[in-house]
């Protein structure tokens, strides 16, 4: 699991367009995508926390 | 500290004048940050222009610079104008002396040409790359309302860096969707296995009907084909004793009708090939006659017409023809013919051509032989080449009169045709009455028609009969069994003992057994479909089997429903951030926001604007902004104070704006370092200069900053002034 101290902070914009959004995972999603992620942790981070037990 | 030295050739139509930097103080700046102040007319503008262009101000790109409609219009009309030529050479370093950006631009050279130096390693320094390293600010003082608006577009540019990003993903989505969808699947293995096993069950069950469908289809079949060639042969036995019973009891009458029924049809047959012999002989008449196209053709053609229109049935009715009539036309066209056998030209020809032929025998005879003619000098040879050519030049009149001589023969044997058709048509009539004066008894006649009657049937009868001859034959039964009465009998009697299930059917007459058989070779015909699309199936299923089997197994499979929702949750993602984009040009275009959605991102946005300037100087006083809404005009602070935007001076709106152009980087983790440049900055006083001022020094302070430059225009000389 990638380590949450080596990322940067959420943009000053993301976070206040992510309080315009509804829903918790494309708050999350344009989250991780302004802090930078690659798109393979931001899949494994939506799946871990969104995914449920499958 | 920035380096430059430039020089400019224009071209004036009266000289060539060439510009340089005259005074020293602006080939050398120190910095970071600097006040630089000349007269008006010393070249302030241009410096700031090519500082600009040296760090690709001319390509004008958002998201490498922050540079004025105004300015970019003139950076490239230095680049571009062709009364003059440019060249330059600029180092810019870096306040801690770590990085230095060197730009140079020959005369010959059509772009610039940078380079980075970073501990000591030159290296070439493309735009693309530029653009991540730098930002470039080049500003002058415009309408600050306008000017705030701008500041928005740092908010469209950020969006459109989400919207990329979201687009990339979105694509990684739908590779990940795609692979998902080729891996192993083991639920639907399962179920395509299961589905598999149950349609090769289904197959075996429906074998079993249709073989037991095709039992009995033969069975009825056999028994309906052999009771059918029993019923009609024993009809046709019938028939023929009724026709030898009526023939023993009228014999003799029978014959005498059949002579002279004999007799009238072969007098029929006689007038009519007379009668076609005429018609034949008048169309080859008619026809050689308009090859010689004679100007009587069409006065011949009429004639020739009406005897070929003459109609035999009503003649063989009449028994009489016009016999008058047809020898007028044989008359006529016999003197037409002998008028143009008389013809000078033809003779002439048909003789000289008779006398040629007989002299080129002699000739040709002699030819071979050294003899000659007294007299005449030609040998025999040319003599005979002569006569020839003379030959083909009466060709044509030859043929026409051996077409008038042919024509003459085939007249006499209308003729005598003619005489002939006319004598039989006289013995026709004759038949034909002593036929119909046959004196029957009505019982006589009866029996007649009944015979023939009985005859129409027994033909009927036997087709029937052979049409289930040849069902048997065709289904492969033995001939013998439905060759003899008895034999077909046998069978079928050994068929109603076999199948006593089908007695019912066995009872039906032909037709309604001719419906079952045909309802049950529908139906045998339905389940065959059935098999084939069954048995196609289970070959696509086997097929889809081994291809889901050998797929790899794939680590996100188990996610497939969530990677799915996933992939929905990105794409309402992608339409929440084009709507925001939408809202930013209403915002920016003054238009009234309506729906609550705009109203509360117009909000967020409020707030973000005022995170990006920190303070600003109004009526002499500093002032915290909580929220800076543009669409509404008002800029709310921390001391409750609501300043109208339109209430901001040009000065005032320029440090706001600056402000927020200086924090734009705060978003892209502050990686960039700022070149500034403001001209025109003399519409600041010292309080709206001081928020720009410490946001500099704050910069410079995080290595932010390579060098910002301000420019004011001064009355009396050059003044470079260090500002930290």
């Amino acid at each position: 699991m990638i380590d949450e101290k080596e990322i940067p902070e959420t943009e000053t914009l993301a976070q206040l367009l992510t309080e315009l959004l509804d829903d918790p995972i494309e708050k999350r999603l344009l989250e991780l995508l302004s802090k930078g992620y690659s798109h393979e942790d931001i899949l494994e981070k939506l799946l871990f926390e969104f995914g449920g037990e499958q | 500290m920035l380096e430059i030295d430039y020089k400019i050739i224009r071209d004036e139509k009266d000289e060539r004048k060439t510009y340089v930097p005259q005074d020293p103080a602006i080939r050398k700046m120190n910095g970071p940050i600097v006040c630089f102040q000349a007269p008006n007319g010393e070249g302030k503008s241009t410096l700031l222009n090519i500082i600009s262009a040296a760090f690709y101000g001319h390509r004008a790109d958002p998201t490498a610079h922050r540079i004025s409609p105004t300015l970019q219009s003139k950076i490239k009309w230095l680049m571009e104008r062709k009364d003059q030529v440019l060249s330059y050479g600029l180092s810019l370093t870096s306040p801690d002396g770590k990085v230095q950006l060197i730009s140079r631009k020959g005369e010959g050279d059509n772009d610039v040409f940078v380079e980075e130096i970073v501990d000591g390693k030159r290296k070439s320094l493309p735009f693309q790359i530029f653009k991540e390293k730098y930002f470039l600010i080049y500003e002058i003082p415009e309408n600050p309302v306008e000017k705030l608006k701008d500041i928005t577009t740092e908010v469209l540019t950020k969006q459109g860096e989400y919207l990329l990003k979201l687009k990339d993903f979105r694509k990684y989505m739908s590779d990940i969707q795609n692979e998902i969808g080729k891996s192993r699947d083991e639920a639907k293995i399962t179920s395509v296995d299961g589905d598999l096993k149950k349609l090769k069950q289904d197959l075996e069950s429906l074998n079993e009907t249709i073989a037991s469908y095709d039992d009995k289809l033969i069975i009825l079949t056999k028994y309906y084909n052999l009771r059918g060639c029993r019923d009609y042969s024993a009809k046709v036995v019938e028939l023929n004793q009724k026709i030898r019973v009526l023939k023993l009891n009228g014999a003799a009458k029978i014959v005498k009708t059949k002579q002279k029924t004999t007799e009238a049809d072969s007098k029929k047959i006689a007038v009519e090939t007379e009668f076609n012999d005429i018609r034949k002989n008048l169309t080859q008449i008619k026809e050689m006659l308009s090859h010689i196209n004679y100007d009587e053709v069409e006065k011949i053609n009429s004639n020739l017409t009406s005897v070929l229109n003459l109609n035999l049935n009503q003649i063989l009715e009449t028994h009489t023809i016009d016999t008058e009539h047809i020898s007028d036309v044989l008359n006529y066209l016999q003197q037409m013919i002998l008028e143009h056998q008389d013809e000078d030209e033809l003779k002439n020809a048909v003789t000289a051509n008779s006398f040629y032929n007989d002299i080129i025998d002699i000739l040709g005879e002699y030819e071979s032989k050294n003899v000659s003619i007294p007299g005449i000098t030609s040998s025999l040879s040319d003599l005979i080449q002569l006569l020839d050519e003379e030959i083909k030049k009466n060709d044509g009149y030859v043929k026409i009169s051996k077409s008038l001589t042919k024509c003459q023969k085939l007249i006499t044997l209308i003729q005598i045709s003619l005489t002939k058709l006319k004598t039989n048509l006289d013995s026709l009539k004759i038949a034909d009455t002593n036929f119909s004066s046959l004196n029957y008894t009505n019982e006589e006649l009866s029996e007649t028609n009944e015979m023939d009657q009985y005859s129409e049937q027994i033909k009927a009868k036997i087709k029937n009969r052979d049409m289930y001859k040849a069902a048997l034959e065709e289904s492969g039964i033995d001939k013998t069994d439905y060759e003899d009465t008895n034999n077909i009998q046998s069978a079928l009697k050994k068929l109603e003992v076999d199948h006593p299930e089908y007695k019912i059917i066995f009872q039906q007459d032909e037709e309604e057994f001719r419906k079952i058989i045909s309802e049950l070779t529908v139906n045998v015909k339905k389940q065959k479909d059935e098999r084939y699309s069954k048995k196609q199936s289970i070959t696509r299923k086997e097929g889809l089997l081994v291809d889901l089997q050998s797929a790899e197994p794939h680590k996100y499979r188990r996610y497939s429903n969530v990677i799915d929702g996933l992939r929905n949750v990105a794409d309402n993602l992608d339409a929440d951030l084009i709507r925001f984009n939408k809202t930013i040009d209403k915002i920016k275009s003054d238009a009234l926001l309506k729906s609550e959605e705009d109203i509360h991102y117009n909000d967020s946005i409020s707030r973000y604007l005022a995170k990006r300037i920190p303070q600003f100087p109004y009526n002499g006083t500093f002032y915290e902004p909580t929220r800076i809404d543009l669409n509404n005009k008002i800029i709310y602070t921390t001391s409750g104070k609501e300043i109208n935007t339109s209430d901001i001076s040009t000065g005032q709106g320029m440090s706001m704006y600056i402000q927020s152009l200086l924090d734009s980087d705060v978003d892209n983790n502050r990686k960039r370092k700022y070149i500034v440049i403001f001209d025109e900055a003399h519409t600041m006083d010292r309080k709206s200069f001081q928020p720009i001022k410490n946001e500099l020094i704050k910069m410079n302070n995080n290595n932010q900053l390579m060098f910002a430059l301000f420019v004011k225009p001064n009355s009396d000389e050059i003044r470079v002034i260090d500002l930290v």
